[in-house]
């Protein structure tokens, strides 16, 4: 993913605009991966430090003047798809310290055994002469070897540019307002299932007079932490966004050194690039636990989004089943980075969400069940570390019972 | 300012100021560039930005405008965005932000200013409004030719003296040693062979490496095709042969041994090597990926030596190139190199700093009938070397 001082946005007015995307600009784009990726395939198997050096050789050989930015911007993502090797961690840095001044205090008594000197100290730690030597630099970045280029096709790269650079430009967002219309539901769906998933805090709502939905998302500089990673699941959610039919999105960013107010637009047709979103880790592990006991409910993980008009949208991520009856109960697990999911689905149960739904919130966020207590339809369920299978078939059973 | 001047600094003052602010001074490493823009910052007194091409360097400009000034100090790079009346940056964060920058500073000092045509750098000294300049290096000539341009960026080249004008006196004495060491029968074949395959490819291709394109038009065409990718790998083969000779890597270990009682810096022009010479002789290495803690533990080691709880060798490739404090360094083994003579005159330049009773020695290792001999006849055309 590009950073945003990759990106050569400019300011016109009060507007942040992206260089136009021309055929000439793609070609350039494409000429430059393409050249970036026949280099780092021709390092395949060779050390980190010698792919990057290749890789400045070839960007300097091929940028024109005035393209360095864009040639740094076009190798980011180039490097992106390069796959290393992982260096085992070790305190490798101590164990140099420890040797390294046995060896000068040694060398400066008599011409250097390094042999003795290896067997010594590896005895003295209790490991081998030959452990000793794997261990000296198993730290080191630059000595993993390029194992894989997974880089998409230049022509590919290319034509996803305008949206990696429209993706760091949301790193400098404050709020962010998509307009999306999909084909099927089954594109919101996965729209909706997405943000979820990146645990974003969208609020969702259909359009008036027109079809589609308006997702209004805070943008990172809006929280006061973890404003890293949360622009990066925003950026992730761009192309998910991109995928729909039609799009729009409206951010209100800061750019540039002085953190400048500005509005960033940008929209288009469908792209290629959604896929289903696969559960969260700690829903995952739950859907596999529930799945091996015997409950007497099964699984629905394609739920109905819903809707509840002029109060807002909910995405629920599974739905029960009881097998005897037929009764049917949806589950939203809630919230990550802030409470307000949480009292965001409570304002639309209140509001009269017309089917009965449990939502789970994690115990880091502080709220208690006490805030459901009252209604017939819902339930919150606090979990503290795992979402428990058996507590959560009790809090079914309670709400089908209703 | 209360630090006494040596007399060519005050005369390199004199030499700016009569060029109505706006020149380079070239100095030797270690002869005290910067006390000279000190002086130029107290004789202006306007606002001052700083541009340093390394974070390290502007570290140590940082602590040393504080230090002398006792004002607070501006820093722009390495993720800090902090603009005052004294501002350091580096090159590539003064390029980004110099549109907010340009109109704020009354004097631009350009450290090893000799990076400072190349396009980008150029393009935000041009953005910038400051009546005066002061560029500072030790080698402004550049292989590109370009070193023209410092006239229209930085001013003329206002006051010199070389390694050679000040050795003796502010600077230590020095000695440089050429040894020529010969591939054994196998190396030699591998390099031959190599050689020849990446200089065919050369030849076919029309390329004429002495060209001043002639590096590019090869990366260009070696990327074109599978030819051109093994002419590409063949190149690289010899070159690490020749750089990493087994008679070169022994003959380190006799010259580690021959000057245990000294402090010694070997340079590399790659890191594989740099790290084969720190494996097979158990001393530090500091590359850029060495973490700023390990490093500055390892320089501080290497000032201390063995007798403290030290070093006595350290081996780098390029980052001591530029910069870097090491007094006690009096041995510098340049074990590969570049066929710059700017970078083979900071190399020296880095065991100079004046100390009582040093004598500098710097040992140049080349291989025998490699490109080697040719790059290290380039490189020391300088007059520290003749």
């Amino acid at each position: 993913m590009l950073t945003a001082d990759l990106v050569g946005a400019r300011r016109r007015g009060d507007e942040l605009r992206l260089p136009p995307t021309d055929e000439a600009r793609r070609a350039r784009i494409a000429a430059l991966a393409e050249a970036l990726t026949a280099r780092a395939r021709g390092e395949l198997g060779r050390p980190r430090d010698d792919v990057e050096e290749a890789l400045r050789e070839t960007a300097a050989a091929f940028e024109l003047p005035g393209e360095r930015r864009l040639a740094a911007a076009v190798g980011k993502l180039v490097r992106d798809g390069l796959r290393f090797e992982e260096s085992p961690a070790e305190d490798a840095a101590e164990l140099r310290r420890a040797l390294f001044k046995r060896a000068a205090v040694a060398r400066r008594a008599a011409p250097l055994d390094r042999a003795v000197l290896l067997e010594t100290f590896a005895r003295e730690r209790g490991t081998t002469a030959g452990a000793l030597e794997a261990a000296l630099f198993a730290d080191r970045p630059g000595a993993q070897r390029l194992l894989a280029v997974e880089v998409p096709a230049p022509v590919l790269l290319a034509a996803g540019f305008e949206l990696a650079e429209a993706q760091a430009i949301l790193l400098r967002a404050v709020k962010v307002v998509a307009e999306i219309e999909a084909r099927d539901a089954a594109g919101y769906r996965r729209l909706f299932r997405t943000l979820k998933f990146l645990r974003l805090l969208p609020v969702i709502q259909r359009r008036e007079k027109r079809p589609g939905y308006r997702v209004e998302m805070d943008g990172p500089l809006s929280l006061f932490q973890a404003a890293g990673r949360y622009g990066l699941q925003l950026a992730l959610a761009l192309p998910v966004i991109a995928a729909c039919d039609s799009w729009t999105i409206e951010a209100d960013v800061r750019w540039g050194a002085d953190r400048r107010p500005l509005r960033f637009r940008l929209g288009g047709a469908a792209a290629d690039g959604a896929s289903e979103p696969p559960l969260p880790d700690e829903l995952a592990a739950f859907v596999a636990a529930f799945e091996r006991a015997d409950t007497g409910w099964r699984l629905d993980r394609a739920p109905a989004v819903l809707d509840l008009p002029g109060a807002g949208l909910c995405v629920p991520d599974l739905a029960f089943v009881r097998g005897r009856d037929g009764a049917r109960v949806f589950f939203e697990l809630l919230g990550f980075w802030s409470r307000e999911a949480v009292f965001r689905r409570i304002d639309l149960v209140r509001a009269g969400l017309p089917h009965k739904i449990l939502f789970a919130a994690s115990k880091s966020l502080r709220v208690g069940e006490a805030l459901l207590d009252d209604a017939q339809t819902a339930a919150l369920y606090v979990f503290s570390r795992v979402l428990a299978v058996r507590a959560v078939v009790e809090h079914l059973e309670r709400l089908a019972a209703s | 300012m209360h630090r006494a001047s040596r007399p060519y600094q005050d005369e390199a003052l004199a030499a700016w100021r009569a060029a109505r602010g706006r020149g380079v001074v070239v100095l030797p490493t270690g002869a005290g560039k910067t006390h000279v823009a000190c002086l130029a910052i107290d004789d202006r007194r306007r606002s001052t930005l700083v541009l340093a091409p390394t974070l390290d360097l502007v570290r140590q400009w940082y602590d040393v405008l504080r230090a002398t000034f006792g004002v607070p100090v501006g820093v722009i790079g390495g993720g800090d965005y902090g603009v005052e009346a004294l501002t350091v940056s580096t090159y590539d964060s003064a390029y980004l932000h110099m549109e907010h920058l340009g109109n704020k500073f009354g004097l631009l000092v350009f450290d090893e200013c000799h990076h400072l045509p190349g396009p980008a750098y150029a393009l935000a000294a041009r953005a910038a409004v400051a009546p005066f300049r002061l560029g500072l290096t030790a080698t402004p000539e550049r292989a590109d030719g370009r070193h023209s341009e410092l006239d229209e960026l930085c001013g003329p080249i206002v006051y010199r003296k070389d390694i050679v004008d000040l050795s003796g006196g502010y600077l230590a004495p020095y000695e440089t040693v050429r040894l020529t060491v010969e591939l054994g029968p196998e190396d030699r074949r591998a390099h031959d062979e190599a050689r020849a395959l990446y200089r065919d490819f050369l030849a076919r291709s029309g390329i004429r490496m002495s060209s001043p394109s002639g590096w590019s038009d090869f990366i260009i065409r070696a990327s074109r095709s599978e030819d051109g990718r093994r002419a590409m790998e063949a190149y690289r083969r010899q070159r690490e042969i020749a750089f990493a000779a087994p008679a070169k890597l022994d003959y380190v270990g006799l010259l580690l041994d021959r000057h245990r009682d000294d402090r010694v810096l070997l340079f590399t022009q790659d890191n594989a090597t740099a790290y084969v010479l720190a494996r097979r002789f158990l001393i530090p290495i500091i590359t850029h990926e060495t973490r700023v803690r390990e490093r500055s533990e390892i320089l501080a080691g290497l000032g201390r030596g063995p007798e403290d709880d030290g070093y006595g060798a350290v081996v780098t490739s390029k980052v001591l190139n530029e910069g870097v404090d090491i007094p006690e360094a009096n041995v510098a083994v340049v074990v590969s190199g570049s066929a710059s003579v700017r970078e083979h005159v900071q190399r020296l330049g880095r065991i100079l700093r004046a100390r009582a009773g040093k004598h500098a020695l710097l040992y140049e290792l080349v291989t025998a009938n490699t490109a080697e001999t040719f790059t290290s006849a380039r490189r020391r055309d300088h007059s520290a070397y003749r």
